[in-house]
């Protein structure tokens, strides 16, 4: 019985460990070191998560997602709830919009980026930054039609024409992080850590095998430090 | 007998006026035109507390009807083509017709933001002015480089952009006046939420890139990215 408890402990432990990030050397941010203890704030996150697991999103979580998947489905970004109801996201809703992100098809830019940009607005805690990196350590999409397939046959003139504009829907998820990440980067009342992490991941993001993501990292850095 | 005729006449009027101004040629399927009459709708409610000089002079003040008098003066029917094929969500071919602006499949297969496919129509809606020569493009530097000296190259191919007819040496044709109306959409439209303001500024800043002539990049500059503007990237 005891042996059992025990494995099983094991295996949920196992479960939620970070392996990934606990395997990453200290980042220099400047001349701050972050450990990556740091970066993973401790044992809190998986405890964290364990939590949310356990928690019955609420009634106003259940309408907020509701809400998000309206407003994609709808195709209409200029819906007013997006700025009226779909802000101070309880960690629950931020959870809920999570699942959503990933269960939105990879060509789903504009709805992808929807999801990015709403949780970029509220980047409270070590997870909110976690989301961001997630998104912006994702495998590039290539093609609206097809984000695995590497386009580069019958391109015609009128590709060249607008390939910023593909290229700018391609990159938005990821623009959108970049930019939520930006804002707590250079907000001098957040906590310290939550700064320290975002610019690490903007700074990390200057690495991005996507042209037009590693720019943007590069030019945010540069605004920051020009402050 | 006069006040009914002129009663039933006033009416009809008021109804063509609801009545977008452009046809669609039968091809075009039914759910490509619900997109762009959405779409369209979308600009027209947009209102907005100011606008830059050269919006003034384009488009007027930042107003929703003010852009679909734009579109509706240059764009009298809306058909469906391939555009050469690939990747074109709309063109124009001024040879075939220069009022009419063809739309592809993808303007609703590909999840574009609905700014940025306004952004294409916009564009697309300046090469129909014949009085213009329809705006034609010039062909990109060589080498044609962003603003930190980075090659822009074609993401499809990754070879470089430089002489293709893809950039504007002046400021008021395609690239530019999308540019102009996007921009100023991100900074005084209050009708639209937060993400249709950032993603114009997004949209905005990437088709800078394309004004390759030194005074037309001046004259955007001052007009776009000097105060209340912020210089740069919408940051």
């Amino acid at each position: 019985m005891i042996a059992f408890v025990l494995v099983f402990g094991g295996i949920v432990y196992l479960s939620f460990k970070h392996t990934p990030e606990a395997t990453l050397p200290p980042k220099e941010v400047g001349t701050t070191t972050v450990s990556p203890d740091q970066i993973l704030l401790g044992a809190a996150a998986p405890a964290h998560r364990t939590l949310l697991l356990n928690i019955t999103p609420t009634a106003v979580d259940v309408k907020k997602l509701e809400t998000l998947n309206q407003i994609i489905a709808n195709r209409n970004d200029n819906d007013p709830r997006m700025d009226s109801e779909l802000k101070q996201l309880s960690p629950t809703a931020k959870r809920l919009f999570r699942d959503r992100y990933q269960g939105l098809k990879d060509e789903q830019r504009n709805a992808r980026s929807t999801v990015v940009f709403v949780m970029g607005r509220e980047i409270q805690d070590l997870n909110d930054v976690e989301f961001m990196h997630e998104v912006l350590t994702e495998s590039p999409c290539h093609s609206l039609e097809n984000c695995k397939s590497i386009a580069g046959s019958g391109r015609n003139e009128r590709e060249s024409h607008f390939e910023g504009l593909d290229e700018t829907t391609l990159a938005l998820p990821q623009i959108h992080a970049l930019k939520g990440l930006q804002r707590v980067a250079q907000d001098s009342t957040q906590a310290h850590d939550l700064v320290i992490r975002a610019r690490a991941e903007i700074q990390a993001a200057k690495q991005s095998s996507v042209p037009k993501v590693a720019k943007m990292a590069e030019e945010i850095e540069k605004s920051w430090i020009a402050q | 007998m006069f006040l009914i005729v002129a009663l039933t006449s006033l009416s009809l009027l008021a109804a063509s006026n609801s009545v977008q101004a452009y046809t669609f040629d039968s091809e075009v399927p039914e759910n490509l035109r619900n997109e762009i009459t959405r779409d369209m709708a979308f600009i027209g409610s947009i209102q907005g507390t100011s606008e830059s000089p050269l919006h003034k002079e384009i488009f007027g003040d930042v107003n929703g009807k003010k852009y679909v008098a734009f579109f509706e003066s240059r764009v009298t029917a809306i058909g469906l083509d391939d555009c050469g094929g690939g990747k074109p969500v709309a063109c124009v071919i001024p040879y075939i017709d220069s009022s009419r602006i063809w739309l592809t499949p993808n303007y609703i297969k590909f999840d574009h933001p609905q700014i940025a496919k306004m952004m294409v129509v916009f564009h697309e809606a300046r090469h129909t002015e014949t009085k213009n020569r329809n705006w034609p493009h010039a062909h990109c530097p060589t080498p044609f480089v962003d603003a930190h000296g980075n090659e822009i190259k074609s993401i499809w191919t990754g070879s470089s952009l430089a002489g293709e007819p893809a950039c504007d040496s002046v400021s008021r044709g395609s690239y530019g006046s999308s540019t102009i109306m996007l921009k100023n959409v991100s900074k005084f439209c209050t009708s639209c939420n937060e993400k249709v303001k950032t993603d114009a500024g997004i949209f905005a800043d990437d088709q800078m890139q394309r004004i390759t002539g030194k005074s037309a990049q001046a004259e955007m500059k001052r007009d776009l990215y000097s105060a209340p503007f912020e210089l740069g990237n919408d940051l």
